[in-house]
């Protein structure tokens, strides 16, 4: 078996066809030239003419040869040895891909996985052409490195990242550089802690690596996985009001017996600190915010193997006070109108009116608009269609009026039709549907005592709405959806006393906050964005340009997009709050946290690894890095002597 | 006077007097460029021209006896006048093909032409008779020897008709002559005598048994000693029109080896034949050819 080491070479086997192409070209070109006398030349021709053509060819021969011999020469043929101590290891084409994700930020599993770098470059030796890619969900930087000063300079400027893992892209990078060399041994090794979520897609890659002849050898850097981050956070109520008491609730993931710590702090000022316990997992922290507007802060917690996850950062957005239009008749709305004016300083501003007042009341200024057992027609009806249309909230709250032939339908989309085969009767709940925001959180205990509602059962609804809560025996008790632009929700029964218990349950009062923070805010809620991806925000404002405030406090100005519609900002390599300046004087933080699965350290051993990838080598345990044990002698110096005795032929045939 | 004899003297050089018009003028330069070099060289004293003086010897006609030496020197000293003579000089000239042959710029028949030229003015001037042959195949050509001073003016009409062509049969052509040239004389060959070698020697040698004496100028261009050609060529003979394609390169040393053997044979063997042998290239200036011809003309004596 022969390798070449330089095939590249072999073009020079063109050169070979010189000395032919100069003797053909030679032969043809025969000058005639008048002589004086052919008598000695024909004497001396008869002796010579055979040989010399003999030796024509023999010098072509010869020379031919010598060029073929020196260009297969530099080609380094290599063949395998027949005794083990003669020849040596072919030199490699070896690319070592290195892993700067966060993850690898774990206690002392950077300096493991550069210490298998340095082990891996000493073993591999001399003579071997050796990259280094780091990366991380990118390609974070790549050299080709030739001796251990190189190395060192290079190990020393690595600095791991916030950034998620992609372990397919820089196999795939390798795979190319690789391909490009010309050395018949190639070989990727990857020193990575391996997780789980960076493995997406790789067989497909390691598969078509693997046919190009390219060996792939792991280095599985463990480290202890003692594991304490951040998965998010929600807010309670989720529509925060100014004066009204807000609760923080981060969502820890946990490994560590024993209490850990977690801190809030807000614009930079630590507000609170709580302990998560293994029994209680959930900590929150109550803040009360006094003016609307944007708020920022941000949670930390310590004790874990990995520090650089140990902040996480949120923005949230304070509404101003809610102006609330109840338009109700004869006091049946008591109920309802005492949970929205306790008496206490709320955040709500209720104004009641009766139906025919309604047509004065211009209803942009308002938030809300309760619609209380009232008829739907004519006016009342294109009022509440121009309320939603411009997103606005209505709360439907139907009693006798139900009955009546105007509401059969409501609205365009609802269809109120009374069944046939409706009986009185008691009932008690079926579901409530957690996901719907106002609901979130809560439990069938807050309206188990509803089997005594007195509903009459007349409903069907159309696909686009949704019950969010069903009795056992189908019917809906709330429903709600989107009509014409606008937040709809809809009782189909009255809240008081006569019709259902539920104004009489301690949860009445929560419900209604909620119902009508949740309809009267407008959706101005705040993206996240994680580590790598690019900040899209929309663009309002015309004229100068946004900036950004990034959170080393460095200015960036983003980008427009394609449409016009959003600004862009790609370099989100950092954790922390991302300042957006839409204008002088207006700020808008954006909370950019690290990838939860990049902090989650679900790791993958080399065992499971090789199911995965099932040739994949250990690199740790491999003695040297042996190309199969074989050695190998290079034929050059061989070559380049046998193209000098032919050359030497050459010039004493010439001078013969 | 030294710028005089210089330019005559350059005269000698094949180059320059071929580009001299007119033969007559060449031969007078030839000439006039060979007797002054002469005054010059290791010759000195040996004059053909004028009047020499020498001690009295018994025998000596009173008359050349020059009284106003006597009276100066009281010794006798006699005067010899420009000698006179009978004797025949054949100038035989290879006209073949072979001898247009030329690398230089001046062809061996050219070179041969302005030497013969050359000779005709010196031998007329010593009131020698002189005649031309010019053959190839056959003779040719043939002006009887003659010392009328016109005569040089035949000689040179001929010669500057002369062009090469046809096949030399050297050896035939000189058997014919010997047995033409009853009355003995002095044969000056010009050829490049490619001819069967033994041949050319024995016929030349009948010559020499009918008391002739014989001076061959054997001239050959540089290119035909040397064979400096490079690349395959396609050979072809001037005389026969044969061809023949050789790589020059790979025969030059045999060639060269085979050339200097043919000279040296010719050499060798002419002189155990008594004949005068002279090896010319076409690049050798006139006055060894001349020198030559002296040397033969003294001996002659």
């Amino acid at each position: 078996m022969i390798h070449l080491l330089h095939p590249f070479y072999l073009f020079g086997l063109l050169l070979a066809s010189i000395p032919l192409i100069l003797h053909l070209l030679g032969r043809r070109r025969i000058r005639e030239r008048p002589f004086s006398s052919l008598l000695l030349l024909k004497e001396i021709k008869k002796s010579s003419s055979v040989w010399m053509r003999i030796k024509d060819l023999i010098l072509l021969l010869l020379r031919i040869c010598f060029l073929l011999f020196i260009v297969i020469g530099f080609s380094h043929p290599l063949v395998l040895s027949p005794v083990p101590f003669l020849g040596k290891e072919a030199p490699k084409d070896v690319a070592i891909l290195i892993d700067v994700s966060m993850s690898m930020g774990m206690d002392g599993l950077f300096e493991k996985a550069k210490h298998e770098v340095r082990r891996t470059f000493r073993i591999l030796g001399r003579g071997n052409r050796i990259i280094l890619i780091s990366f991380s969900d990118r390609i974070e930087e790549e050299k080709e490195i030739v001796d251990e000063a190189e190395l060192g300079s290079f190990l020393d400027n690595l600095r791991i990242t916030y950034r998620g893992t992609n372990i397919p892209l820089p196999l795939e990078v390798a795979e190319k550089k690789l391909l490009k060399k010309e050395g018949f041994i190639k070989e990727i090794i990857i020193i990575s802690d391996f997780q789980k979520s960076a493995l997406e897609n790789i067989e497909s890659v390691y598969n078509i690596i693997r046919k190009k002849k390219i060996n792939i050898y792991a280095s599985c850097i463990e480290g202890n996985k003692k594991n304490l981050f951040f998965s998010g956070w929600r807010i309670e109520p989720p529509f925060p009001l100014p004066g009204l008491r807000l609760k923080i609730y981060p969502k820890l993931v946990s490994n560590i017996e024993g209490p850990s710590p977690v801190e809030i702090f807000m614009n930079g000022v630590m507000k609170g600190v709580k302990k998560r316990t293994e029994e209680k997992t959930e900590v929150f922290f109550e803040i009360e915010p006094r003016e609307p507007g944007y708020k920022s802060g941000s949670f930390r917690t310590r004790g874990d193997s990995l520090d650089m996850d140990n902040n996480y950062y949120f923005s949230f957005y304070v509404q101003k006070s809610l102006n609330v239009l109840l338009v109700g008749k004869n006091n049946e709305y008591s109920y309802l109108a005492a949970a929205l004016s306790p008496g206490i300083e709320t955040p709500i501003n209720l104004k009641i009116i009766e139906p025919a007042e309604l047509p004065r009341i211009n209803p942009s200024q308002y938030d809300l608009l309760i619609l209380y057992n009232t008829k739907i027609d004519g006016y009342v009806k294109a009022r509440t269609m121009d309320f939603l249309a411009h997103g606005g909230g209505v709360l439907f709250v139907m009693g006798n009026e139900f009955t009546s032939e105007v509401n059969k339908i409501i609205l365009e989309d609802i269809h109120i039709v009374k069944k046939n085969d409706a009986k009185k009767g008691f009932f008690t709940l079926k579901m409530i549907d957690t996901g719907f925001e106002p609901l979130s959180g809560f439990k069938n205990k807050g309206l188990k005592n509803l089997y005594d509602a007195k509903i009459f059962q007349y409903f069907t609804i159309k696909s686009n709405m949704k019950t969010v809560i069903e009795s056992k025996n189908g019917d809906p008790l709330m429903i709600a959806g989107n009509i014409n632009g606008g937040k709809m929700v809809l009782f189909p029964f009255a809240l008081d006393s006569e019709w259902a218990q539920l104004p009489l349950k301690a949860i009445f009062v929560p419900l209604i906050y909620r119902l009508t923070f949740y309809l009267a805010t407008k959706p101005e809620k705040l993206p996240e964005f994680h580590i790598g991806e690019p900040i899209r925000i929309s663009s309002q404002k015309e004229g100068k340009t946004p900036l950004f405030i990034l959170p080393d406090e460095r200015k960036k100005s983003p980008i427009l997009s394609a449409s016009r519609k959003d600004y862009i900002l790609k370099g989100t390599d950092l954790p922390g709050i991302y300042k957006f300046i839409p204008q002088p004087g207006e700020t808008i933080p954006i909370a950019v946290n690290v990838k939860e699965e990049e902090s989650r350290l679900d790791v993958i051993s080399f065992e499971e690894l090789k199911l995965l990838l099932p040739d994949i080598k250990e690199s740790e345990k491999r003695e040297g890095f042996p190309t199969s044990g074989k050695r190998w002698i290079d034929l050059f110096p061989f070559f380049i002597i046998l193209s000098l005795l032919f050359l030497t032929a050459e010039l004493i045939l010439q001078n013969k | 006077m030294r710028h005089i004899e210089r330019s005559y003297i350059r005269y000698l050089d094949p180059k320059v007097i071929s580009k001299l018009k007119g033969l007559d003028l060449i031969a007078r330069m030839v000439v006039e460029g060979f007797l002054i070099g002469l005054h010059r060289s290791p010759y000195h004293g040996f004059s053909v021209e004028f009047a020499e003086h020498r001690e009295y010897r018994p025998g000596d006609e009173l008359r050349y006896v020059d009284w106003k030496v006597f009276g100066k020197t009281d010794r006798y000293y006699v005067k010899v006048f420009e000698e006179e003579t009978n004797l025949k000089a054949y100038l035989i000239i290879d006209k073949s093909g072979s001898m247009g042959f030329s690398s230089n710029g001046i062809s061996k028949l050219e070179y041969v032409k302005y030497l013969a030229s050359a000779l005709s003015f010196l031998l007329l001037r010593q009131k020698d008779a002189v005649g031309l042959l010019l053959f190839s195949k056959g003779l040719d050509s043939y002006i009887a020897p003659s010392s009328r001073k016109n005569h040089l003016n035949m000689l040179l009409k001929e010669l500057d008709q002369l062009k090469p062509g046809g096949e030399t049969s050297l050896s035939t052509v000189l058997f014919e002559l010997a047995e033409k040239i009853k009355r003995r004389g002095l044969i000056i060959l010009f050829s490049d005598l490619f001819d069967d070698y033994e041949n050319v020697v024995k016929s030349l040698k009948i010559f020499r048994h009918k008391k002739n004496e014989v001076l061959v100028f054997h001239t050959l261009d540089s290119a035909e000693i040397l064979f400096p050609f490079t690349g395959d060529i396609l050979f072809r003979d001037m005389e026969t029109n044969d061809k023949i394609t050789i790589d020059p390169k790979s025969i030059r040393k045999d060639y060269r080896e085979k050339i200097e053997n043919l000279l040296t044979s010719y050499k060798r063997d002419f002189r155990n034949a008594s004949i005068d042998y002279q090896f010319l290239r076409t690049d050798t200036t006139y006055d060894k050819a001349l020198l030559s011809y002296l040397a033969k003309r003294k001996k002659m004596k």
